[in-house]
């Protein structure tokens, strides 16, 4: 019987997982005290981390006809967040989820948005 | 009469870009590093924030449990139906002649005889997914709760501890039950549930926790699961297996 390529497609063969490293405990003497807790974070501040590759955590919601604008990876102080939106463009109607760390905002204003994270946040990217 | 105006010049630099109140978040929890029995703390280390003071994410948890739950299932339900013929195959009466409804043979689930049309077979696998970033969130949200708690006890570090009596290892010098008894009275661990999360294989311990029966239990690193370390009330974990959970559980 002539092998088909159908059949072959089928098989897969698993790879192997890579062993888990290890986490090395860093030096005590290397830790700064700002990065530990209580270091005043979260006291009408916050923190946006880009995403992995690098892009603003910034996205459209798209759910039938109505769009919103989703901004992730807040940690901190979202209240602060909104009053800080709100003082660059007092129209935005923002809604944050403090426990999850989400901000939405009505509309598609994602580019908008992400015009502001640039200018306004300084990141060592 | 003059109308009085408030000189409108610009004097100083304003800038236009907005402001955002940035600031960076912890990134490290001081751990104590405790000796096994005493649980004198002898040193600290420096150890991710996401695992010892992340937030509780009751959600999250709750999917881990449910997924470890599911996964526990063995799908052992076996109910009997037409196919697994537990009758004769003979026709109960015959087809004509008899003035009631036809029938087949004995094993119709329309009949009172414990049959069912559609029934469940096993094995059946009961298991659900669950993305390993959310899993490994989990464990990091069970791990902060216990140890925000002050129920998380890390045993470990290079020192050399003078004391005879105490060691690194998360493990008793002898097997006898009495030892665990001692342990439990010395620290008033009466009627609490006890884990003890090892490297390796700890015989000793785990002959000698036989004494206070499923009040302890002993498992290694990689059999650990969300549901153990929120069922315990206190936990004794061995550094080098911490050092396993975070290499494993850590996402960005």
């Amino acid at each position: 019987m002539r092998p088909s390529l159908i059949s072959l497609k089928a098989v897969r063969i698993p790879t192997p997982k890579p062993a888990v490293v290890n986490y090395e405990i860093p030096a005590l003497s290397s830790i700064n005290y700002t990065d530990l807790p209580n270091n005043g974070f979260g006291i009408k501040n916050y923190s946006i981390e880009k995403t992995k590759f690098k892009h603003w955590p910034v996205y459209l919601k798209v759910q039938n006809t109505k769009l919103t604008t989703e901004v992730k990876r807040i940690k901190g102080d979202l209240a602060q967040f909104k009053t800080d939106l709100l003082s660059i463009n007092p129209d935005l109607k923002i809604t944050v989820n403090q426990t999850y760390g989400y901000a939405n905002i009505k509309g598609n204003v994602v580019d908008e948005i992400k015009q502001y994270f640039d200018n306004g946040i300084k990141t060592d990217i | 009469m003059f109308k009085q105006s408030i000189r409108k010049l610009a004097t100083e630099a304003t800038s236009s870009i907005p402001s955002f109140n940035i600031a960076s978040a912890p990134k490290y929890t001081l751990a104590s590093l405790r000796t096994f029995p005493s649980l004198e703390p002898h040193t600290f280390v420096p150890l991710p924030h996401q695992f010892f003071n992340g937030s509780t994410r009751r959600d999250l948890l709750w999917s881990a449990v449910v997924y470890e739950a599911d996964k526990a299932r063995v799908g052992s339900g076996y109910v009997p139906t037409k196919g697994d013929k537990p009758f004769s195959n003979r026709k109960l009466y015959k087809q004509k002649g008899t003035g009631r409804a036809r029938t087949g043979d004995a094993n119709s689930p329309h009949k009172d005889n414990g049959l069912k049309a559609h029934g469940i077979k096993a094995p059946h696998d009961w298991s659900t997914e669950l993305p390993f970033k959310i899993y490994s969130k989990a464990f990091q949200a069970a791990l902060s709760e216990q140890y925000k708690n002050g129920k998380l006890f890390i045993i470990g570090g290079d020192k050399d501890i003078s004391n005879e009596f105490d060691t690194n290892v998360l493990d008793f010098e002898y097997n006898h039950e009495s030892v665990t008894n001692q342990f439990v009275e010395k620290h008033n661990l009466e009627k609490l549930n006890l884990l003890f999360i090892t490297d390796n294989q700890r015989d000793n311990l785990i002959t000698s926790t036989e004494a206070i029966g499923s009040k302890a239990s002993v498992i290694i690193k990689d059999a650990v699961e969300v549901r153990d370390i929120l069922r315990a009330n206190r936990i004794y974990i061995e550094l080098p297996a911490l050092q396993w959970f975070i290499g494993k559980y850590a996402v960005v």
